[in-house]
């Protein structure tokens, strides 16, 4: 019934969906979670604040892929960060790599300046499409930074060779950045390049810490129990493999 | 009741899909195939709306002499010019190849040839020792540079496998630490968008 070689997951996968669920009852009912500072999120407002001071617009991007984990978390900052620049009144400015996406996007920056008050504020030329071939959508993001000489440059979502390019051009610019990625190869580079980073799963955690929504919080404590099981499975697979005890591989592999 | 459509569409798709992955059942392959098969071509409708919505920005651009609205024509232009020779001709015409080849391939190893630069003038940022933790970011790159440039290894032989140690253990230690948790947050936000909690991408106002 079970494809081969995929029962330790199936397994897995229901025990996180229980806890998953557990864990957003627990929340609906109040039982609150304690979330650590987050320095990266902390700095949205003030770079945000930066941007009306100047002036100058906010520019966002989502990098490559279309529907993915990281789009989705990326668009719960989207929706946060235009319902900031609605209330500021700052422009921002979204670029998109993806046509699939695109209408989505325009629906979340129209929705967050309907949601402050300001639908009259929302532009819909700022929600602009470049391209999908990778580099004459980066291309199109330097210019735009450039040009408009973006106080603010937020880079959130899966990223892969251009990830570095933005953020230099973001930095040639004058903006101030914050970017946020799962994708460990191009996290050493936004990490060098920008002002703020958040690394992996911040960046899925960033929706509970903005909207304070107790489903995404329920799902914050559903993830830490999860690693709670990572790390038990860790320990007790190297005390095991070192014992010479191959139990637990063959069990996870099944 | 805007979301209601969309978020039926999502479920009954989402877990078609992901039941389809561990259990062994036709009816579901079947139409988990089928969900890819659509998907192709919902993707080919959205780039419809993506050419729409550059034409009309470049376009308002272009007649109301923006600033840098020559760019805006030029645009247009290649636009159009590549879609006439791709529909009438076809993508394995040797004039849409010719473009191809000797246009956007140019421009697009020109513009990644950009990153090694960038690469220099980030790193000097990053590695300025101003902090502890900056310094240990120096001594470690730098090691781990040296280890793979000949002139390393001229300098003191135990730079290959210093340098290898590093990435071997501190640095795949860090990048699973990473791995892990940034799975559990992809497995909890797609549950959330599988079972309609997750509602931030279907717009509208909270």
């Amino acid at each position: 019934m079970i494809y081969e070689g995929r029962v330790s997951m199936f397994v897995m996968f229901c025990i996180l969906t229980g806890l998953y669920m557990w864990s957003i009852s627990n929340a609906r009912r109040g039982v609150g979670l304690q979330t650590r500072r987050v320095p990266g999120l902390d700095a949205l407002d003030e770079a945000l604040g930066r941007a009306a001071e100047m002036g100058r617009p906010v520019h966002y991007t989502m990098g490559l892929q279309a529907f993915e984990a990281q789009t989705f978390a990326s668009m719960e900052i989207l929706r946060f960060a235009a319902t900031q620049c609605a209330k500021l009144d700052v422009r921002i400015i979204t670029t998109n790599y993806h046509p699939a996406v695109h209408p989505i996007i325009e629906e979340v920056v129209r929705g967050a300046f309907v949601s402050a008050g300001r639908p009259d504020a929302y532009r819909a030329d700022d929600v602009r499409y470049l391209s999908d071939n990778q580099l004459a959508y980066t291309s199109g993001v330097i210019a735009i930074l450039e040009r408009e000489k973006c106080a603010v440059n937020l880079l959130f979502g899966p990223f892969y060779a251009e990830s570095l390019i933005f953020a230099e051009a973001g930095y040639n610019a004058g903006s101030m950045q914050i970017a946020g990625t799962a994708n460990t190869h191009q996290l050493p580079f936004l990490v060098a390049a920008c002002d703020y980073t958040l690394i992996g799963e911040e960046m899925f955690a960033a929706g509970a810490y903005l909207s304070k929504n107790p489903v995404l919080t329920g799902c914050l404590m559903g993830q830490e129990y999860g690693k709670y099981i990572a790390v038990a499975l860790m320990v007790f697979g190297a005390i095991a493999v070192s014992a010479g005890n191959r139990f637990l591989i063959e069990i996870l592999s099944k | 009741m805007k979301q209601t459509g969309p978020i039926v569409v999502t479920f009954i798709a989402g877990a078609v899909v992901l039941i389809e992955f561990f259990l062994k059942i036709d009816a579901l392959k079947f139409w988990a195939d089928t969900f890819g098969k659509w998907q192709l071509v919902f993707v080919a409708f959205a780039s419809a709306l993506g050419a729409a919505n550059l034409i009309r920005i470049h376009a308002n651009r272009a007649t109301q002499k923006r600033s840098d609205w020559p760019y805006s024509y030029l645009l247009l232009g290649a636009l159009g010019a590549w879609t006439i020779l791709g529909v009438l001709k076809g993508p394995q015409n040797t004039n849409y190849d010719f473009l191809y080849q000797n246009l956007l391939q140019p421009l697009s190893a020109t513009l990644f040839s950009v990153n090694s630069f960038y690469i220099a003038s980030a790193a000097y940022r990053s590695f300025r020792v101003r902090t502890a933790e900056a310094a240990m970011l120096l001594v470690s790159a730098v090691i781990v540079m040296l280890s793979n440039v000949g002139i390393g290894t001229a300098i003191w032989k135990g730079f290959p496998e210093l340098g290898g140690w590093f990435m071997r253990v501190p640095n795949a230690a860090g990048m699973r630490g990473i791995i892990i948790g940034a799975a559990l947050g992809a497995i909890a936000i797609s549950l959330r968008v599988i079972l309609g909690l997750e509602r931030s991408q279907y717009g509208g106002t909270e």
